[in-house]
Order: C-alpha cells, then structure tokens, then sequence
C-alpha cells in the first residue's frame, strides 16, 4: 500500500463514530457536576456549622468569664473556616484558568503556574491553620485548667501537649505530603506535554 | 453560529480526534462530551478571537491533555490493551473485512507510540485542519508544525510499509 496521507486520512475516516448524546444531556451532565461540588462544599460548610454550634453550645453550658477563652473560641473557629477553605477549591476560585481563548502550549504554561500557586498556598494556609488552631486551643483550656484539680489541669495540658506533638511531627507532614506529592504529579505532567511541543524542530 | 449547529458539525471531528488520542472508545466519547460541554459553558462568552473551529479544536485538545495530567489512565497502555481487544471495533468496521479493520488497528497502534501531543497533531491534520490553523491551536509555528507533521507521516509511514511486509 503506498501510504501517503490520503490514504491515511481514509484509514482515520474509518473510526467508527457514535451518534451525539442529545443536548439535554450534556445540560444534565452540567448540572450533575454542580450537584456533585456543591455537595462537596456543603459537607464542610455543614461540619463548619456543626462545630460552631458545639462550641457555643458548650459555652452556654459551661460559661466563660474570662477574655482569652472568647478570645480561643473565635481562633479556634477561624482555623475551623480556613481549613473548610483550604481543603475545598474554595481558595483556588480566584487563581482559576483564565477562561481565554489561549493555544494549547499557553494554557499548559498556564495551568503549570497554576498548580504552583496552589501549591505555595495550600502550605501557607495549613501552616496558618494549624498555629491559630494551637494558639485557640491554649486560650481556650486555660480558664478551664484554671478551675480544675491540678492532676486535672496537669492532664489536661499532657494531653494538649501531645496532640500537639502528634499533629505537628505526624498528621501534618502526612496531610502536606499526600497533597504536594499530588500536585508535583500534576506539573511534571504538564511540563513533561509542554516541553512535548516546545521540542526543537 | 448555534450551539446545535457546532455540536452537529463537530461532534465526529471531536470524537475522532479523542479516539485517536485515547483509544478506548468509552473514554474517547467521554472527553467528546466534556469538550462540548465545555463548549456550551463558554459559547456566550466566545468573542470571535479566533474561528470557532480553531476554539473547539483547542478546547477538546486541552481535555485530551487533562485527561492525562489528572492522572486517570496512560493513554498509551491503555490504547495498547485495547488495540489487542478485537471487541473495539464497531460494526462497520467489522463489515468492511478485516484488512479494513487490521489497517485501523494497526494505525492505533502507530498513535500509541507517539508522544501524546504528535497524536494531536497528525489528528488535527487527518481531520483536514490546515497547517496554520493547526499551529494557532497548540502555539506552535507554522515551520514548526510543517516539520513535525512531516516527521510523523513519515514514521508512521515506515510502520506501515514494515507492517505490509509481515
């Protein structure tokens, strides 16, 4: 067979070829991937308000006199909202895609950035969460400490204190690992097609 | 120029070109579908910078390219699996005789073995998109473009005339 490009047009013509789904469809796969981050981000805006509630309920029950243990509940419920933040795309609405008609070389330089601006993020955010969540906490046991026995208040803080030891040298070394090691996949990918199509002709 | 009048006129272009990329049928329809989806978001928003197949042919583009930057699959293996599963074929094809389907197979399997963003370009051209339209929508140059295409005719061309002489 002389294969010249016609004839390999002929070959490629030859894919067989499903019909169309009806537009009603796509429309109502539109809306399911709506359904689907909706839910995802009412699930942690539920939890949000779940522990809101719990806390302020709590408060009523056992009421605080004094300001740090206010002041630890609101740092406790901004780490709260930060990392219902951080760990949805909630941050990343405003580093999106720009949505413009750019080349296929662009857009991939442009997702590379992207995915790098996510990922200085996501490690500022976490690192901020975590240190407003310890800084919430301390102030929010000391008045209770204060007003209990002291191998009470002595259990208390041990038990404060190894939270923080486990989360600080455990959990979140893990939790930045699994995320980073996700978007470093993600942009040797793209620098990998990038670099596919700024290959020297 | 409609949504329904794009969908009608591009859906096999689309298709075929996510097929040619990807291989499996099932995916190749799935990532048609998210291009017009994609398509039907941004229609309204589409100021006519470039030709409305050029916006299409970029946008099916850059969701063949996710689809392997998400991680889901390596188009690659699994087009080489699928090239082995007779049961791709659809009925035509099966019809035709099987030189017709053997030659299709056989030119799967010349994609599979380029690199991924070759399989778009030789796609687009087999798919009757001019040099320059093509080279506006990955960003290369027109030189660029021209010698690649070559290259790629040609090596699938030596497959071919090795795969006529077995």
């Amino acid at each position: 067979m002389d294969m010249n490009t016609d004839s390999l047009s002929t070959i490629w013509h030859r894919q067989p070829v499903p019909e169309a789904v009806a537009q009603e469809e796509l429309l109502a796969r539109i809306a399911r991937v709506r359904r689907k981050a909706y839910w995802r981000h009412g699930r942690m805006v539920l939890l949000l308000i779940g522990t809101l509630v719990y806390m302020n309920v709590l408060l009523s029950y056992v009421p605080a006199f004094m300001l740090s243990t206010k002041i630890g509940v609101a740092l406790i419920d901004l780490a709260i909202l930060l990392y219902v933040v951080a760990s949805s795309d909630l941050i990343f609405l405003w580093i999106r895609p720009s949505g413009k008609d750019v080349t296929v070389s662009d857009h991939l330089q442009e997702m590379v950035k992207l995915k790098q601006r996510q990922q200085f993020l996501f490690g500022r955010f976490y690192l901020i969460y975590f240190l407003l969540l310890l800084a919430g906490l301390t102030l929010y046991i000391i008045e209770y400490t204060l007003r209990m026995r002291l191998y009470l208040a002595v259990t208390t803080w041990v038990l404060t204190g190894a939270w923080t030891v486990i989360f600080w040298f455990w959990v979140r070394p893990r939790q930045i690992r699994r995320h980073m090691d996700k978007v470093d996949a993600s942009i040797a990918e793209l620098r990998r097609l990038a670099g596919q199509l700024h290959v020297s002709s | 120029m409609t949504f329904e009048a794009i969908y009608r006129e591009y859906w096999e272009k689309i298709y075929r070109l996510c097929r040619g990329y990807v291989g499996d049928p099932d995916k190749a329809k799935d990532m048609a579908q998210e291009t017009f989806v994609i398509v039907l978001r941004q229609l309204p928003k589409f100021r006519g910078e470039s030709s409305v197949g050029t916006w299409i042919f970029r946008i099916a583009c850059n969701c063949c390219l996710r689809e392997l930057e998400k991680g889901r699959r390596d188009p690659q293996v699994r087009l080489q699996a699928d090239i082995a599963d007779v049961s791709v074929f659809d009925h035509r094809a099966e019809q035709s005789g099987s030189d017709r389907r053997d030659e299709l197979a056989f030119l799967y399997r010349c994609l599979a073995e380029l690199p991924e963003t070759d399989r778009l370009l030789i796609g687009l051209e087999l798919e009757g998109v001019p040099q320059a339209q093509i080279a506006g929508i990955l960003g290369l140059t027109e030189t660029n473009t021209r010698v690649r295409l070559f290259r790629i005719r040609e090596k699938i061309k030596q497959k071919f005339n090795g795969y006529e002489h077995r």
